[in-house]
């Protein structure tokens, strides 16, 4: 994950002071101002897209200014990244080694289940942990024993049901 | 294509579920689909409500909207692969 601290250099996106600032903020500053939050809210509904700032601009409702303020404090933090070769025309992507990045898009899954009583949230879980995980065992150690058990199980129904029969045989003889 | 229409049914969903169709054409602008999109998709997972005198496009079907993105891997970010990826190239 990119911290504030690990990019203390004055360049294009932030100075020094910005960086000082932002240690004592709670989150790392991540929940800024209003117009902060509103562009991160659209990256975190889709994080798969470029944007460029017209995008933002467009997408947000909000001032060309505001959206390029909200930007570089993104940069800042290492949850956009500018993927375009030309200085001028910048192109932005969503950086998906933010572990923030992550834990945000649960958090919007939280918010949509506290409000409407659902669980979708123990679904983005498990795709994620089955997105990390991919190549874990496919059972579970519970349900590994839980199939052998119900295995040993059919084998002694199996021989009850065969010694059942030669008894009645026997008894018939 | 398809994976277009799942970003767009994802992003719905994690905006509370419901956009006004104004800006829903911004979006479907953006990840270059046509508005003929929203007629698309199954009948009763989507539709276009009017509410005070804006029309507003709601998503009916929260998880069959949450299937769709993970049938096209766009539920969660998979920065994992990238990560092992970068990790055992180096």
């Amino acid at each position: 994950m990119n911290s504030g601290v690990s990019t203390m250099k004055k360049d294009e996106t932030g100075s020094v002071h910005d960086v000082v600032r932002d240690v004592d903020v709670p989150f790392g500053g991540l929940f800024g101002s209003i117009s902060q939050q509103r562009v991160l809210q659209e990256l975190v509904a889709d994080p798969y897209s470029t944007y460029t700032p017209r995008d933002l601009t467009e997408l947000t409702e909000l001032t060309e200014p505001t959206v390029r303020e909200a930007i570089t404090a993104l940069l800042r933090l290492g949850i956009l990244r500018n993927i375009s070769r030309r200085k001028m025309r910048p192109v932005y992507q969503v950086n998906q080694d933010s572990n923030r990045m992550v834990a945000l898009m649960f958090l919007r899954y939280a918010v949509l289940d506290d409000e409407y009583s659902e669980d979708h949230l123990i679904d983005a879980v498990k795709c994620y942990h089955e997105s990390v995980h991919s190549t874990s065992l496919e059972i579970e150690p519970g349900e590994f024993t839980s199939v052998m058990y119900d295995s040993y199980w059919s084998i002694a129904k199996e021989a009850l049901s065969g010694e059942k029969a030669y008894v009645a045989a026997s008894a018939g003889v | 294509m398809r994976k277009r229409e799942a970003m767009f049914i994802a992003w719905l969903k994690r905006n509370r579920a419901g956009k006004t169709l104004n800006v829903c054409r911004r979006k479907l602008r953006h990840l270059e689909l046509s508005e003929d999109v929203l007629a698309s998709f199954p009948s009763g997972m989507i539709c276009i409500q009017r509410q005070y005198g804006e029309e507003f496009v709601h998503l009916e079907d929260r998880t069959w909207a949450d299937e769709f993105a993970k049938a096209h891997q766009v539920m969660v970010l998979h920065h994992a692969q990238h990560f092992k990826q970068k990790k055992y190239l180096l």
